[in-house]
């Protein structure tokens, strides 16, 4: 089993409590003119696949507007909650991990 | 006197024909917004129809750039949620009809032509009409890798 050091762990906490606020103070569409295709089925068979635009999506939920979320991927409604679920059950493990919840 | 009274009264009347608006009865006096040519193509299709007149009004690049809030930060009013499925319907109708029907994407024809299908995709490219298409068959058949290259060849002319 792979130990890891507190000194890791505290930063891994402190870039996860940064993650959302970084997110915030940027603009919700930050990520809307990207140039760059990242998906292989747009970038070679031109057809957008389901998660196309999420991460687009994502950032407008973010910043609470629906209607581009909804315009870039509607499964952003789902998909959303589900990450903040993920980030708050890394959170309270890494908390637990520094002692600095105890529960 | 009277000379001058006439002069005046006639240089008023003159001023006066000339500044003065016409008074002829037109047909219609009110200007109907132009709609763009996307628009007046596809009038009858439901995506389309359910679309806000400034919407219409846009050049095809311009829309195919639309989204919520840069549609908010034009007019002032928010999309809401049925335009704003509406707008990315007509978005994908509009860019799949750019594409053309029997075209394939790029990447999809390098694929083909790597297994050896590429005869196909000069096919569907070309509506199966002229000799690309039994060409590259054929030399597909002897061996495969000419068909490929054949295929790659010819797909500059494609794309």
């Amino acid at each position: 089993m792979l130990v890891v050091s507190k000194k890791y762990t505290w930063l891994w906490l402190i870039a996860l409590l940064l993650v959302p606020i970084v997110l915030w103070a940027l603009p919700g569409d930050f990520f809307d003119d990207s140039k760059v295709i990242l998906c292989p089925s747009r970038l070679f068979f031109g057809i957008e696949c389901f998660g196309c635009g999420m991460t687009r999506a994502v950032m407008h939920l973010h910043h609470a507007q629906f209607d581009d979320a909804t315009f870039f991927n509607q499964s952003s409604f789902v998909i959303y909650p589900l990450l903040i679920a993920l980030w708050i059950s890394w959170v309270i493990k890494a908390a637990r991990q520094l002692q600095v919840l105890k529960v | 006197m009277k000379v001058n009274f006439v002069l005046c009264l006639l240089i008023t009347m003159l001023s006066f024909t000339a500044s003065a608006p016409s008074f002829a009865v037109t047909r219609s006096t009110i200007v109907e917004p132009m709609t763009a040519e996307w628009a007046a193509n596809n009038k009858t299709n439901p995506n389309v129809q359910a679309l806000t007149p400034e919407m219409l009004q846009m050049s095809i690049k311009a829309f195919m750039t639309l989204t919520p809030s840069k549609y908010k930060a034009m007019t002032g009013h928010k999309l809401g949620f049925k335009k704003t499925l509406a707008l990315k319907a007509a978005q994908k109708m509009l860019k799949k009809d750019g594409k053309g029907g029997d075209s394939i994407s790029k990447g999809l024809f390098i694929l083909l032509a790597i297994i050896g299908l590429g005869w196909i995709g000069c096919g569907l490219n070309t509506s199966w009409d002229g000799n690309d298409w039994w060409v590259c068959l054929l030399l597909t058949a002897l061996c495969w890798l000419p068909g490929v290259i054949y295929a790659l060849i010819k797909m500059k002319n494609y794309y």
